[in-house]
């Protein structure tokens, strides 16, 4: 097993509505990975894994093949993986066996979603995503289905609503200091409580925005790293884990799945006591409650992470930090953009180039993606 | 780098129109028979590789929908959106990366029940430039056939050859397009898409297919198994922009196979035969232009690797991203010795060649091997 590294990172503004393409946005991303990396041609790049959420979002079947072009990919091996908003995180999963296995030397890994495409709204998209026997007749919503996971979330551990309504004061003031944020701001809980009910007990601020947006990270086998940077960022361990799609029969107050991917890649990590030994965490924080959600799972501690959270622990400064990219929630949620923003965040923290979001002395990091119907976790530990 | 080995596979037969069961059924069919076939059980696979594409199943996040009849609940899981065989590809790498010491690798396909396959295809051409023209992408496939023609000076009869060859094979194994024909018989067929006639095309058939792929210290080996060798892939020009196309080439599958060569060692074209995707009838002779083979020689069969032994898609059908499957599992049967009436003697090893869809410039190319315990 050949070590693997993240050698360079890029991306553009997450915004709704930003006035570019997919080719665009990929291109632009790449660029600023290369450029990244001292303007490193893309003669040098042995291939492209493209990763994207569901073909619907951009109208394309099959729409890998929008990122040949656009990544440089013409005449390499490119691949898409897709493990629906677990893609990001699952990208840099694949990625690194793609170098491990020693099938190639530097890979550019390229994340992006386009939510504005979708008219009115790609809400209306993800209705397809549904069981079509036994679950889309009834036309359910996304919404609906997190309300419940956040109720029985809230029933299972006593939770208030003040209290996970924190997790978006923190993380959008956290965005403030991420230069490609969409949503940074300084908002109070009030805000949030007072904030539009969509679904009870989702509130409009509750919820990540719908946005566009790509990255692109650019992998390198040790060999190679060495000779690109003398700050390579290390991926020490990565899983993923799907559950059953059969989402009704799982108790949703815990993602069991979540905790298992983590579990493996603690082990490959030889990481054995998570809580003390990480100093940075990426959970992916679609919703506010699932911030906590999937720390629980990380943690391998149901109910851990809301007492983390009310004691400050979650914040820059605290023991646990987490989320100082400022996450889904103030960056933006371009679903699979978002997935591999989290792993260029633990690039940027480890390698002490985040700037103001920077968490002092960090050496471990995990990332952390969720997808498909509440199902499946997916997981990166890099070390500085 | 360890050796990884194919420990089992199942299949659901390829059939041009399956009314029994829906897709997920025939999925666990084949799932349940390469568990029986590798003698392992579900708990023995550490992970699933699946592949498919949201608009071919009607589902968005199409990957979701995979792990429960295969034994894939709470496991490792990473769905490729391509070809079967790019699947493959990923569990080589999970397996020789050392992550994982058992995989399962899965590819489905139902196109019986896509009403409008001819949109869903469009939906792969550039947005602005090509898809609002409003043809059928499969002019693509005629225009490269045109293309192959004029760049080799080959005689479009050859297309009914190889179609014929194809389609020949397939009866004796009982594929759903195997029939006894002539190449004379197809030349009275019209033309579909010029110069492409009607049995140049292969028709869809739904399928799946199963395989379990383990590291050899990892599960208990046989004294003969298959090895599987090297898989590369690679890619030529931009699917959207299919102006950009090298017309009439098959060039990916040169650069795969010289990665296979310089990151293996192996030499991909030192085999007994070759399974590949050959939708069309002139995709066959431009994959077997890039591996050196002579046409005319190998219509003939005079010597040289045998070249779709099954019968190819246009003898078994089009199954869609499932294709690279039922290419790949025809050669480990090969391999096995359990190819029937289309055994080919005394095979030793074989290439399989998938390309990524019907009309793309992108394909994945892998080595089998027979191999001592």
């Amino acid at each position: 097993m050949r070590r693997v590294a993240i050698v360079g990172a890029g991306m553009t503004d997450f915004r709704s509505m930003l006035p570019l393409t997919s080719p665009e946005m990929i291109r632009l991303a790449v660029k600023r990975c290369l450029d990244d990396v001292g303007g490193l041609s893309i003669r040098y790049v042995d291939g492209v894994l493209a990763t994207s959420a569901p073909d619907a979002f951009d109208g394309y079947h099959d729409k890998g093949a929008i990122a040949v072009e656009a990544a440089g990919a013409i005449g390499k091996p490119i691949t898409r993986v897709f493990v629906g908003g677990g893609s990001g995180v699952a990208a840099g999963v694949a990625g690194w066996y793609h170098v491990a296995s020693g099938a190639f030397d530097t890979l550019l890994v390229v994340a992006w979603e386009k939510m504005s495409h979708p008219y009115p709204h790609a809400q209306k998209l993800f209705q397809t995503i549904f069981d079509p026997v036994l679950e889309k007749p009834l036309g359910p919503n996304l919404i609906w289905i997190f309300a419940l996971e956040m109720m029985r979330y809230m029933e299972a551990h006593g939770l208030k609503k003040e209290l996970i309504a924190e997790v978006a004061v923190k993380n959008k003031r956290n965005a403030l200091d991420h230069p490609h944020a969409q949503l940074g701001a300084r908002i109070t809980v009030d805000d949030v409580l007072n904030s539009e009910v969509l679904v009870w007990p989702v509130n409009r601020l509750d919820i990540s925005p719908t946005s566009d947006g790509a990255v692109a990270l650019l992998l390198a086998s040790e060999e190679v790293a060495k000779k690109l940077t003398d700050n390579p960022v290390w991926i020490e361990g990565v899983a993923t884990c799907l559950d059953s799609q059969f989402w009704t029969m799982r108790d949703l107050a815990y993602p069991y799945y979540v905790y298992l991917a983590a579990q493996m890649a603690y082990r490959m990590a030889k990481i054995t006591s998570p809580l003390k030994e990480v100093d940075v965490w990426e959970p992916y924080d679609p919703f506010t409650y699932k911030e906590l959600h999937h720390m629980d799972g990380l943690l391998g501690r149901p109910g851990l992470a809301p007492k983390l959270l009310a004691e400050g622990q979650m914040e820059k400064d605290g023991d646990c930090p987490t989320t100082p990219s400022g996450g889904l929630l103030g960056v933006g949620n371009p679903i699979a953009a978002a997935g591999l923003m989290k792993v260029a965040e633990l690039y940027f923290q480890l390698s002490g180039r985040a700037g103001k979001r920077q968490v002092p002395d960090a050496e471990v990091g995990v990332a952390q993606a969720w997808g498909d119907l509440m199902q499946v976790g997916t997981v990166v530990v890099c070390r500085r | 780098m360890r050796r990884v080995l194919v420990v089992g596979l199942g299949e659901f037969s390829p059939k041009a129109r399956e009314t029994g069961l829906e897709i997920r059924e025939m999925t666990f069919e084949a799932a349940e028979r390469a568990y029986l076939d590798a003698g392992l059980r579900p708990e023995d696979v550490q992970g699933i590789v699946s592949s498919g594409l949201d608009f071919n199943e009607g589902v968005s996040i199409t990957d979701s929908f995979t792990p429960d009849q295969v034994g894939g609940r709470l496991k490792f899981n990473m769905l490729v959106s391509g070809d079967a065989l790019e699947a493959v590809y990923h569990a080589f790498m999970i397996v020789r990366s050392g992550m994982l010491d058992v995989v399962l690798v899965d590819g489905h396909a139902k196109p019986s029940e896509i009403e409008n396959y001819g949109d869903v295809l469009r939906c792969s051409l550039d947005p602005y430039c090509s898809r609002p023209l409003g043809f059928d992408p499969y002019v693509i496939a005629g225009l490269e056939a045109r293309a192959f023609l004029a760049r080799t000076g080959t005689d479009p009869v050859a297309f009914s050859k190889v179609a014929a060859k194809n389609i020949n094979r397939a009866a004796l194994t009982g594929g759903p397009y195997g029939e006894r024909v002539s190449p004379e018989d197809l030349e009275s067929d019209g033309y579909l898409y010029a110069p492409l006639r009607r049995r140049h095309v292969a028709r869809p058939s739904d399928y799946a297919g199963v395989v379990l792929l383990a590291a050899e210290d990892a599960v208990p080996v046989p004294e003969e198994c298959v090895e599987l060798v090297a898989v590369e892939s690679a890619g030529s020009s931009s699917t959207p922009h299919f102006w950009l196309r090298d017309w009439g080439r098959a060039r990916w599958v040169g650069a795969a196979l010289k990665r296979i060569e310089s990151r293996h060692g192996a030499d991909p074209r030192d085999v007994d035969f070759v399974e590949m995707t050959e939708f069309f009838a002139h995709q066959e002779l431009m994959i077997a232009s890039e591996l050196g083979i002579d046409p005319g020689v190998h219509l003939d069969g005079r010597s040289g690797p045998v070249v779709n032994p099954s019968g190819g898609c246009l003898g078994n059908g089009n199954s869609l991203t499932a294709s690279g499957m039922r290419a790949f599992i025809a050669s480990v049967k090969q391999l096995r010795g359990e190819a029937g009436a289309v055994q080919v003697r005394g095979a030793e090893s074989g290439l399989v060649v998938s390309t990524h869809s019907e009309i793309a410039e992108i394909g994945t190319v892998a080595l089998l091997r027979r191999s001592g315990g």
